[in-house]
């Protein structure tokens, strides 16, 4: 598997929160070869699973790596205007954009702004809000109040651009770069030995509800749980402790919402495969799904795996692609390591004289 | 056969051409209408000139002009996380900056303008703040600053990086079909390289009785110096500047009353008085006339509205000018909208009032012609 390629595919396909098919369908194809059972469920989740080697009863591993993107929501059809309401994506980066309408028709159109000669100095000085915008399709009132109906998504149409480096930037990264290094970390497994049944997921409904990831657990299982998430790049404007370099590793999450075992695991993996990593600190949560899946999971033992991303939320979310192959092998090595012996070493010990009998 | 493709356009308006470094659009320009001219050259401002002679035993000269240039960013540094700062070069809209894809230096590598996640700063009034451009990184995907420098210098210019494309529901190019006669068009650099196209097609109708010098003009995004300068030594009887227009037609915020200063499919765009020049009255008088006549859709623009290269042509000559402009929504930005219905009656337009120019340009105006005003 071309990590680019496959990159450039997922990104490029539509699959806004809540209208997860069509991903869904590309990431089914992509994991039968790698998994020995593939399934997609009524959310549209895609879970397969690679059976471990171990005796049973076997650990359970589940990877789990959303695979929705944030959109743009058609709110009316006023003549041969859309107007639209943005979720999750920053408002800022709109003007000038093209998108693609999801009516009836796969209908492309851009989000446009009063030209500059026209606008007070107040206008110049402040973004509008984004409910004072418009999606301009070129087609005429009829036609589009034929096509688009209120409810419809809307995406920034963007194809993937590739930068020096090896880095590229594109839409919906967050999260298809991480189930690009799940299917990569897959793509390991075949050449080597894991104890563990692996669960690998991708999952729906992130950017909203949390739909997909909460949901999923009780069907699952899961001993442990891996969610794969993008994470903040190193960007002017985004504080040191929280902007991580690109190509400088997997960012390995810190915190309550992780067990500290794993963290350790996680870290100590790095280093004996060599490769960089960071410590994202989450004093609080993680903002990802791993706060639904620690608790919905009933408590399963929680590691949050980043890629450090600039310009999150926007159409150009850039990242290095060597920090994805490298959280594919963390993710392969920790698959690897995950056995009985490891599950029963992340009990929390009572002091010798408390043991329960 | 017409030179005016769907691939024409395309090329046309995705080529980069920031002020004072029109070389590709200028290229492109001169290999195209070669066949169709009797002489062409090149002055040290920049600009392209092309005769096409008329058939009149004494023929006038009429000068019709375009500018090349777009509005573009340059680099003004490199810092040492090889990110690029830049400047703006032309009235370029800053709110549509953030988060875009362009294009930098002559090797038109790709570049993203960064944009801070928003999560790390909700306080509304900073937020909402547009960014001042020289606030604004551009990033290349450098390593470092010599890795940046390795590829790209101080003074490159970086323009957007958009697509042409029709729009609508069927939104397939064929290059060498000629343009849909209706529709609606996007993409990068309208203003004005939809002017640019409009003076290639007038020079592929030529001849007409007079003598048409073509001129596609540079540097109008940052003081029409290419006008000024082709002004003083063009020595024409009349002008014609053809533009990409300002276009408003759109809803503001919801339950607010707008009057736009034109309207997308209204038909081409007349002006009487911009910012900067008051439009020659017989001309003007010239184009309705003609309009009328052959049924050709027009609207005026609201006066005292942008500025164009007829005040740069006509400053130290006092040649008559007209302008006439193909509405653009979204100009200055990195994607425009255009009608293409207006686009071919800015043509016809123009064509048609070129057929019978010279009456009115022979002689001195008497002062029984005054009263027709």
């Amino acid at each position: 598997m071309r990590i680019k390629d496959t990159l450039k595919q997922l990104s490029e396909t539509d699959g806004p929160t809540g209208s997860e098919q069509g991903i869904a369908q590309a990431i089914y194809r992509l994991l039968e070869p790698l998994c020995d059972q593939v399934s997609i469920d009524g959310h549209f989740n895609v879970i397969g699973i690679r059976q471990g080697e171990g005796g049973e009863p076997r650990p359970r591993l589940a990877v789990m790596a959303h695979m929705d993107e944030i959109f743009l929501m058609i709110s009316a059809v006023e003549g041969p205007f859309l107007r639209f309401r943005p979720y999750a994506c920053d408002p800022r980066v709109l003007i000038g954009q093209e998108v693609v309408v999801l009516g009836r028709r796969r209908i492309r159109g851009v989000i446009g702004d009063r030209p500059p000669h026209l606008m007070s100095a107040q206008e110049r000085r402040q973004m509008p809000e984004p409910t004072a915008l418009v999606i301009d399709t070129g087609l005429d009132a009829d036609s589009l109040a034929q096509l688009v109906r209120v409810g419809d998504y809307a995406l920034v149409a963007r194809t993937m651009v590739e930068l020096l480096n090896e880095r590229v930037a594109g839409k919906a990264f967050d999260n298809r770069a991480s189930v690009v290094a799940l299917l990569a970390a897959l793509e390991e497994l075949q050449k080597a030995r894991h104890p563990c049944d692996v669960l690998a997921v991708a999952n729906v409904g992130e950017e909203f509800s949390g739909v997909g990831a909460r949901g999923i657990m009780d069907r699952l299982r899961p001993d442990l749980v891996l969610v794969l998430d993008v994470t903040f790049g190193q960007q002017p404007g985004t504080p040191k402790a929280y902007g991580f370099k690109l190509a400088g590793g997997p960012v390995v999450g810190i915190g309550p919402n992780i067990h500290p075992r794993l963290t350790e695991s996680l870290v100590e993996l790095c280093d004996s495969l060599e490769i960089p990593y960071a410590l994202e600190p989450m004093p609080r949560h993680s903002g990802t799904d791993a706060v639904d899946t620690q608790v919905a999971s009933g408590g399963a033992p929680t590691a949050v795996i980043g890629i450090p991303t600039r310009n999150l939320h926007s159409p150009v979310e850039t990242l290095a692609l060597k920090d994805v192959r490298r959280v594919a092998r963390l993710v392969a090595a920790f698959a690897g390591r995950v056995d009985t012996a490891f599950l029963e070493g992340l009990r929390f010990k009572l002091p010798e004289e408390v043991q329960p009998s | 056969m017409t030179l005016l493709t769907q691939g024409f356009l395309k090329q046309l308006t995705e080529l980069p051409g920031a002020p004072g470094d029109e070389g590709p659009v200028r290229d492109f320009l001169a290999r195209t209408i070669r066949p169709l001219v009797d002489d062409l050259w090149v002055d040290h401002i920049g600009n392209l000139f092309a005769l096409r002679r008329g058939t009149d035993l004494e023929p006038r000269r009429v000068a019709v002009l375009a500018h090349m240039d777009e509005v573009a960013l340059f680099v003004t540094e490199i810092d040492d996380q090889g990110f690029l700062k830049v400047a703006a070069s032309g009235g370029v809209n800053p709110r549509t900056l953030l988060g875009k894809v362009v294009q930098v230096g002559p090797e038109h590598l790709p570049g993203i303008i960064l944009v801070p996640p928003d999560h790390f700063n909700r306080d509304p009034e900073v937020y909402r703040k547009v960014p001042e451009i020289d606030a604004l990184v551009v990033d290349i995907g450098a390593t470092d600053k010599e890795n940046a420098r390795a590829r790209v210098k101080v003074g490159h210019r970086i323009l957007f990086q958009t697509p042409f494309r029709l729009m609508g529901v069927d939104t397939t190019l064929h290059a060498d079909a000629p343009l849909p006669i209706q529709g609606r068009i996007s993409g990068k650099a309208f203003d004005d390289r939809l002017g640019c196209a409009t003076l290639v097609a007038l020079l592929e109708q030529a001849p007409y009785p007079f003598d048409l010098l073509a001129v596609f003009t540079t540097q109008e995004e940052v003081g029409l110096r290419g006008a000024l300068v082709a002004g003083i030594k063009a020595q024409a009887d009349a002008a014609f500047v053809l533009e990409g227009t300002v276009c408003d037609d759109l809803p503001g915020p919801p339950g607010e009353k707008r009057f736009p200063t034109t309207r997308l499919g209204n038909g081409p765009t007349l002006t009487q008085r911009d910012r900067s020049w008051i439009v020659h009255p017989p001309l003007l008088r010239h184009l309705l006339r003609t309009a009328q006549k052959h049924n050709i859709p027009y609207q005026f623009k609201h006066p005292n509205v942008g500025g164009t290269d007829a005040s740069g042509f006509a400053r130290y000559q006092g040649v008559p000018v007209a302008i006439v402009s193909t509405p653009c929504r979204y100009i200055h930005g990195p994607v425009s909208v255009a009608d293409l219905s207006d686009f071919h009656n800015g043509i016809r337009l123009l064509s048609a009032a070129f057929a019978d120019l010279p009456s009115l340009l022979a002689g001195e105006t008497s002062p029984a012609a005054l009263r027709d005003f």
